[in-house]
């Protein structure tokens, strides 16, 4: 330590400055870590990024079609290419990373510092959440770019990409508290994936899904999801039926992974 | 007044004892070798000290604070080496150290530590590309990054080669000095001989020995054993005054070679009086009692016994 001695006469040293804080650093780090993985990156970013330009770019996907109700392939795919990378980080990659962390002993360490392992299980959710949001933001951002009309109602748009995001963190944070290793956990959260895709309507459009289909998607996080962000394409709001079953998917998971997560 | 104090320790794991009454006391600025077989309850004993696991039964106090209520105090002041504890894969050597620095108010340098530790031309280096020796090595220095005044150590030298091992010796040595107090559980009788003021041992879930390496070596009962190649051959008569000598117990010829085995001065007398008869003793070879023989002795199945 080199404090200058002048200083008011005060013999107190001056202490070297703090470089950051404990979470800051984790979250510094957590980020740093996620652009090291090129399949994620890929996956997450890539793909949606490019289907979107793409969709956004060929005459036939940009123009209204008479079997989507009157929806161009662009809009009716927007809600589920946010929805995919949203699911694909939260509920696929945040079970990978923790139960990595579990196994690796990364958790445990953290608990001989003055850091929580807590804090590090938040920067992996922040950095996860905020890289969805800002997939989210590009992906909404580049149809309008190249001339499609933008969401209606884009504050219903980002509000529901925000409760989407605190449901599918949570579904991944149960999945991480719940699998015994790192296979699972990956194996689990990839499946669960998968679903929410299906009823996101990655394969089939959400607005021609069957009857009694769509019942069951309206009840499922990707499903209600789903259908409130086109609702908000439109220029609407979405139902307080939707706001519930998003804020349910969000309470019911995070109690129990709150309860049974454990860190060792 | 110790730093280090507990008592009565005990933990169960599914009703299965595990530490079964450890007593312990370590003085500020002492280095403690905890030993013993695998499964006899260190690494519990270590975990329950650092406020990693909460104990059944028993009192600890380090630097006064009870680990199981005050941890975030305790963490301030202590470092912890845990066994088979990884970083993620792609984070490198230099981010580790720079991470860990965020978690307290005055940490060390990285590049001091990276130094010490042999790691300078690693900084960039990820975890996974890293030697087992690195690996180790950068996880003792974690450790210490927080300037910690009580630092345990659990197996931190197992896989390393021999001359990495010395390096971490060497700069253990200098936290000593720099009055850090070292808790350090290990397999090694050397590096307990080498580095430890005190050792314990654990068998069975309790301390059946606390002493000096020197100390619990002479307590194991083995003798020293003197060999060497007499200038000339001993007469008979001349054997029997080498029995006669204080000490010794046991004098025999095997070939050209002089053996004689004897308590712990027997060297320098048996060496002295073949002198005065006008003998050098050539090839002159002694084999002293090792904390290996007390380890061997201290927790054998049936010294266990007697020691209960």
């Amino acid at each position: 330590m080199t404090a200058p001695a002048t200083r008011r006469g005060s013999g107190a040293p001056t202490p070297p400055p703090r470089p950051r804080s404990a979470f800051a650093a984790l979250l510094a780090s957590e980020a740093r870590l996620l652009r090291r993985e090129p399949g994620v990156v890929a996956w997450a970013v890539v793909i949606p990024v490019v289907a979107t330009i793409v969709l956004a770019l060929v005459p036939a996907t940009r123009s209204p079609q008479e079997g989507l109700g009157g929806w161009s392939f662009s809009q009716v795919y927007l809600p589920v290419l946010v929805l995919f990378t949203t699911s694909l980080l939260a509920v696929q990659g945040m079970p990978t990373v923790l139960a990595q962390y579990r196994a690796d002993g990364v958790l445990k360490r953290l608990r001989t510092t003055p850091a929580a392992p807590a804090q590090l299980l938040a920067a992996v959710m922040v950095v996860l959440g905020l890289a969805s949001l800002a997939v989210a933001a590009v992906l909404v951002a580049i149809p309008a770019v190249l001339g499609n009309p933008p969401p209606g109602n884009v504050l219903a748009f980002g509000l529901v990409t925000v409760l989407a995001l605190a449901a599918l963190l949570s579904i991944g944070a149960l999945v991480s508290a719940l699998a015994p290793d790192a296979r699972v956990a990956t194996g689990v959260g990839t499946l669960l994936t998968f679903v929410l895709w299906f009823f996101a309507g990655m394969w089939i459009p959400r607005t021609v899904f069957p009857e009694v289909l769509g019942r069951v998607a309206d009840l499922t996080p990707s499903g209600a999801a789903s259908a409130a962000l086109l609702e908000a394409m439109h220029g609407g709001w979405p139902s307080w039926a939707q706001v519930g079953v998003l804020l349910a998917w969000t309470a019911l998971p995070a109690i129990v992974a709150a309860r049974t997560f454990r860190w060792g | 007044m110790s730093l280090i104090h507990v008592s009565g320790l005990t933990k169960a794991y599914g009703g299965h004892p595990v530490v079964r009454g450890v007593d312990l006391d370590v003085a500020a600025g002492e280095i403690v070798g905890v030993l013993g077989p695998n499964g006899a309850g260190k690494t519990t004993t270590v975990e329950c000290i650092g406020g990693l696991r909460t104990r059944d039964a028993g009192t600890i106090t380090v630097d006064g604070l009870d680990p199981a209520g005050d941890p975030a105090a305790l963490r301030a002041i202590l470092g912890m080496q845990l066994q088979e504890c990884r970083l993620p894969k792609k984070m490198t050597a230099g981010e580790a150290l720079d991470l860990y620095r965020a978690f307290y108010p005055a940490p060390r340098a990285t590049d001091e530590l990276l130094d010490r530790f042999g790691l300078g031309a690693q900084r960039d280096t990820r975890f996974e590309a890293l030697s087992g020796g690195q690996q180790q090595r950068l996880s003792v220095a974690l450790a210490l990054v927080g300037h910690p005044r009580i630092a345990i150590l659990d197996e931190l030298t197992t896989g390393l080669d021999p001359a990495a091992r010395r390096e971490i010796w060497d700069f253990l040595a200098e936290l000593r000095a720099d009055g850090v107090t070292i808790l350090l559980v290990t397999h090694f009788m050397e590096e307990a001989q080498y580095l430890c003021d005190r050792v314990a041992i654990i068998d069975d879930g309790l301390v059946t020995a606390f002493d000096t390496p020197d100390a619990l070596a002479s307590r194991s009962g083995a003798t020293q054993r003197l060999s060497c190649t007499p200038s000339r051959p001993l007469r008979p008569e001349e054997l029997d005054s080498v029995r006669a000598l204080p000490g010794v117990a046991d004098v025999r010829v095997e070939g050209a070679r002089l053996v004689v085995e004897g308590g712990a001065d027997v060297v320098g007398a048996v060496v002295v009086h073949l002198a005065s008869l006008g003998v050098t003793a050539g090839g002159l070879r002694v084999d002293t009692p090792s904390l290996d023989d007390a380890y061997l002795s201290l927790t054998g199945p049936t010294r266990r016994q007697d020691l209960r």
